[in-house]
């Protein structure tokens, strides 16, 4: 009976370690999702609408989530550093009313350091974001 | 004893002479101090709510008497707004616009040359004098034409927007021109009048952005580098609120607007007008608390800590304000002042060579400028291509229809109809109301008011349709004078019915205009603290024409900068121009 506590205990001990060695691990290598939002004019009736384009989003530990523009501001092109949960309040509070740089954007996009880039513009020309590695282009 | 007199005496003396010093310091200082301080030091504010109650129980005590025109007033034909319909007639023109440069020695012989000049350059005392200086030498120097006639130089003192309006509509023509900037003759041209080039520029200056270093140091650290665009952007995002003047009578407003239409447009004329331009233009125009009547009325709500951030000059009267000249910074735009000279119409050759002579000798006189503190930003390039002038006339046009972007306004004329105000005043001030309705946006709203010993509500505030439009016509027409001056009564009633109607209608803001000579002398309110709190709170600007034989400017000043509206002087028939200006502003 006491070999059975042993073991037990030892078994309890090894997962508890593996699966906080495994969280330990996975948070700080936590996927790194940059959310480059085009604010151009063009833009302006869509931002209401980017949490919902964007739902399929995981929201784990595990992915960490940047939000950067195009703004002319520097104030407003970092809106988000990285963090668990993508928060599109401050995109709102943008006023989006000329056209802007889609080749700023990829610029911004990526000295990043991001795993992945998701730009969210509705540009008919995206040809300048075309080429950027591990990114892909949503249309709200 | 004796001999303690003188002593006594001298001390009594240097005592006054002490006591006097200190009254002086300290009633100067005092005079610094309101002179500084904004429309919260100086009159204070309180509760919307109760601001409101306050004025409802002050319009009580007043009883303003109903008496609404009955009447309404048939309706000109409708045509196009012009404000060279209001221009004073061209046999007055010296009576408005003066010549400061007008030789008396003038024979027939004599080749004679009339040039319309803008004010920053030919005005009669320094430093708005220089071409004023050069004209009078050039005189004295009898120069001649290439015939031998002596050339005699006349120099009106006449601003770019009217100069052009007179040009253009073809009720006065000079025989030549020279405003502050090419954009008024780019327009001139396009209005079919032919000009010819003497010289591009007679002096140098440029328009510019002025803010304080904060402001500035705010765009730096957002922008980078503080540009046109830089600003505009932050007007756009509600960083920063800005201020320009009218683009229909001031060369830097006008300079101001092109510049952000074509960095909208980047640079492409067919795109300006555009309606991707149009709408980024009505985003950033949500970021102009005002369009201001005067440069002044923006410096001061700058320097005041008022509702502006930064605000439009010229280069040479930015360097003269010695206000502006620790804390500030100044970001050139758009096309450089360079105050051309140009030819205006069929010009004989003798006349084409007495402009020739005169340009050149002009020339050789730039470095006098340099003491008038032109010629100071030399480096400086000009950001766009001037367009067409029928590109300009449109988005002059554009200003107009977009300017409120979707705000409409509910105003209220509080006319001064007291004794004081009979005959011609009162004939010129009915043709100023009348004529100045065609600058009336039919979306806004408009009510009238008018006192003298008691206060009669003329007009109730409605949309200014049509049948709105014939009953203010004959409430206009109706108006009589007599009595004594309530002009605090008649404010204070306005602005109660303007509180009524906004609180019924939110999405009007309200405006007062107040045509007065200002001489209060009756009524149950007669201080400026009797209104300053409650228009303070309320937020209500009050412009106001000063208009009569004698007229009491610095209190009308002080009412309208209780919340940065304008304050203007107008005698005679130049009212009419004056109120049209206004309302093609704020209408």
């Amino acid at each position: 009976m006491k070999q059975l506590f042993v073991w037990a205990g030892i078994f309890i001990v090894f997962y508890a370690g593996l699966a906080a060695g495994t969280h330990f691990t996975r948070a700080t290598n936590a996927k790194k999702i940059l959310l480059a939002i085009d604010v151009s004019g063009t833009m302006e009736s869509e931002k209401q609408k980017l949490s919902g384009t964007l739902s399929f989003l995981e929201q784990s530990p595990y992915v960490q989530y940047k939000i950067v523009t195009n703004s002319p501001n520097m104030r407003l092109q970092l809106l988000q550093d990285w963090s668990s949960v993508p928060d599109f309040g401050a995109v709102s509070a943008i006023t989006m009313y000329v056209p802007l740089s889609l080749e700023k954007l990829a610029g911004i996009a990526g000295q990043a350091g991001a795993d992945e880039i998701i730009f969210i513009t509705n540009a008919a020309d995206t040809s300048a974001l075309r080429n950027i590695p591990d990114s892909r282009i949503i249309t709200p | 004893m004796a001999q303690k007199k003188p002593g006594a005496v001298f001390g009594a003396i240097i005592a006054i002479f002490i006591a006097f010093i200190i009254i002086v310091v300290t009633v100067s200082e005092c005079e610094d101090d309101y002179s500084t301080q904004n429309a919260d030091q100086q009159f204070g504010t309180m509760k919307p709510e109760e601001a409101k109650t306050r004025l409802k129980d002050m319009s009580r005590t007043i009883n303003p008497i109903t008496s609404y025109v009955q009447s309404v007033e048939t309706l000109a034909e409708i045509k196009t707004p012009n404000l060279a319909d209001t221009l004073p007639d061209p046999s007055l023109i010296t009576k408005h616009y003066p010549l400061t440069v007008n030789p008396r020695d003038v024979s027939s012989a004599d080749v004679v040359i009339e040039v319309f000049c803008s004010t920053e350059k030919s005005g009669e005392n320094q430093p708005d004098n220089w071409f004023t200086t050069v004209a009078r030498d050039f005189n004295n120097n009898n120069v001649r034409t290439a015939e031998g006639k002596r050339i005699r130089v006349r120099v009106r003192y006449i601003d770019s927007g009217t100069g052009y309006l007179y040009i253009s509509s073809g009720k006065y023509i000079p025989d030549a021109f020279s405003p502050s900037n090419l954009l008024w003759i780019k327009m001139t041209q396009a209005s079919g009048v032919p000009v010819t080039m003497y010289t591009e520029s007679l002096v140098g200056n440029t328009a510019g952005i002025v803010m304080k270093d904060a402001t500035y140091d705010l765009l730096k650290k957002n922008f980078g580098e503080v540009t046109l665009q830089a600003v505009i952007d932050a007007v756009a995002q509600g960083d920063i609120a800005m201020g320009y003047t009218d683009p229909y009578a001031s060369s830097t407003g006008l300079n101001f607007l092109i510049s952000i239409l074509s960095a909208y447009a980047k640079g492409n004329e067919s795109k300006m007008l555009s309606d991707e331009v149009v709408s980024a233009f009505e985003v950033f125009q949500r970021g102009v608390p005002y369009v201001a009547f005067t440069t002044i009325q923006m410096r001061d709500s700058v320097t005041k800590g008022g509702l502006l951030d930064a605000f439009v000059m010229e280069h040479q009267t930015y360097l003269r304000a010695e206000v502006l000249q620790n804390g500030y910074k100044f970001i050139p735009f758009g096309i450089r002042h360079d105050n051309p000279l140009y030819g205006v119409g069929e010009l004989s050759a003798e006349k084409r060579d007495a402009l020739a002579q005169l340009a050149k000798y002009a020339e050789s006189r730039r470095n006098l400028a340099n003491e008038f503190k032109f010629n100071q930003n030399a480096g400086y390039e000009s950001s766009y291509v001037i367009p067409s002038g029928e590109t300009l006339i449109a988005a002059q046009a554009l200003w107009k229809q977009k300017k409120n972007v979707g705000k409409k306004i509910a105003a209220v004329f509080v006319s001064d109809v007291s004794g004081s105000m009979g005959g011609y005043s009162i004939q010129n001030l009915k043709i100023a109301l009348r004529e100045g309705a065609q600058f009336i946006d039919p979306k806004n709203a408009i009510g009238l008011v008018e006192y003298s010993t008691e206060v009669h509500l003329k007009l109730p505030i409605q949309p200014f349709n049509a049948l709105q439009q014939s009953r203010y016509l004959a409430a206009v027409k109706s108006m009589t004078t007599g009595g004594d001056t309530a002009m605090f009564d008649g404010i204070i009633a306005a602005m109660d019915l303007l509180v009524e109607y906004t609180t019924e209608n939110p999405d009007f803001r309200p405006v007062l205009f107040v045509l007065t000579d200002g001489q209060t002398n009756a009524g149950s309110f007669q201080a400026l603290q009797d209104i300053g709190a409650i228009a303070n709170t309320l937020d209500i600007p009050i412009y106001t024409i000063a208009y009569g034989e004698d007229t009491n400017t610095s209190l009308l000043q002080q009412i309208s900068s209780i919340n940065e509206a304008a304050s203007m002087s107008a005698n005679d028939e130049a009212i009419v121009n004056k109120i049209g200006a206004l309302l093609n502003l704020e209408m």
